[in-house]
């Protein structure tokens, strides 16, 4: 049993771990929390390989398990409300207005590779209810009702911070997104 | 927050697919009035971070064996350690099984006193105890075993 769980584990592992990490580590903003919870993720899938209730598709399964692991990773840092009683839209006051552009990053200079750190610097920079929607939203294209269950807020705080959050990422990187998009 | 915020978010969510029918009917009632919200319409392409090549993923190697040694591989070695235990029990218990085949065979013309009534003292156990077993007090091959085991 435990062989056919462990080449189960070792091909969700191959087929799913990079985006499981890349999805944990944007969440939390932070390497080794995210390298932390996305661990926690796979021990649930280990778990439940061996009580032989293993998923029949495990990439959604570690989607939810992903979510779920950092959610909880940033309720035990507090900054996620613990129940929905207390979770309002967290609208910090600015949310709305785009960072600064660099001054010294002149238009022409725009590179993907520029294009790529603005958008992680602007996801990160980002609350982390509304990251977490973000990121789940567009890693793991996870129904906004479904992510406003695993948040514990209902589905028009989940749409205010998704809504909200792209906005924001928007406005962070118009100037250097393409040509014709206005901040 | 004014409307036409209220309008910009619903744009967002209309291109997600997040919409529900009542606030795509109100975006289209709005859209049909509002230019700013038709320029942001045609200017809001979905939004979606690059993906970046997974093999980039930096750590991931790291993480990875990381994640083997606290799953797979600590139940690898409990299923190594049990197979061990189960060869080392059937060595043990064929050794006994010696013993007892040794003790049978030597009992027979054993005549020296027994010491072997030691074995049903505890407080006169002694190492030997077990060796020379009379044949109406010969152990059982589990007893053989622990005697083997706990030599006190």
């Amino acid at each position: 049993m435990t062989e056919g769980a462990a080449s189960s584990f070792r091909a969700a592992l191959d087929a799913h771990g990079p985006r499981v990490l890349l999805i944990c580590r944007k969440i939390l903003g932070d390497v080794h929390l995210g390298d932390d919870a996305a661990q926690e993720a796979f021990l649930r899938l280990w778990r439940a390989l061996l009580r032989d209730e293993g998923p029949r598709a495990p990439g959604g399964w570690l989607s939810r398990a992903a979510a779920s692991a950092s959610i909880d990773a940033l309720r035990r840092r507090r900054l996620l409300p613990r129940s929905a009683t207390d979770a309002g839209v967290d609208d910090a006051p600015g949310a709305l207005d785009p960072p600064a552009p660099r001054s010294d990053a002149p238009e022409s200079a725009a590179t993907s590779a520029e294009l790529a750190a603005r958008l992680e610097r602007a996801v990160a920079s980002l609350s982390p209810a509304q990251r977490t929607t973000f990121v789940l939203r567009h890693e793991t294209g996870l129904p906004l009702a479904e992510i406003a269950s695993l948040l514990g807020v209902g589905l028009p705080t989940a749409k205010t911070h998704f809504a909200r959050a792209v906005l924001r990422v928007r406005a962070a990187v118009a100037d250097v997104a393409a040509p014709g998009v206005r901040p | 927050m004014t409307d036409h915020d209220r309008f910009r978010e619903s744009l967002v969510l209309h291109l997600a697919g997040e919409l529900d029918r009542d606030e795509s009917e109100a975006l289209r009632a709005h859209l049909q009035v509002c230019a700013a919200c038709n320029e942001e319409a045609a200017a809001l392409a979905p939004l979606a971070p690059p993906s970046r090549a997974l093999e980039e993923v930096e750590g991931l190697e790291r993480w990875r064996s990381q994640v083997l040694a606290n799953t797979i591989a600590p139940a690898h070695r409990s299923a190594f350690t049990r197979r061990a235990l189960a060869a080392a029990a059937v060595f043990l218990l064929g050794v006994g099984a010696g013993l007892l085949a040794t003790r049978s065979v030597s009992s027979e013309a054993d005549s020296r006193p027994s010491v072997a009534r030691t074995a049903s003292r505890p407080e006169a156990a002694s190492p030997f105890a077990l060796r020379e077993p009379p044949p109406e007090s010969r152990p059982s091959g589990f007893l053989a075993l622990a005697g083997y085991v706990r030599p006190k």
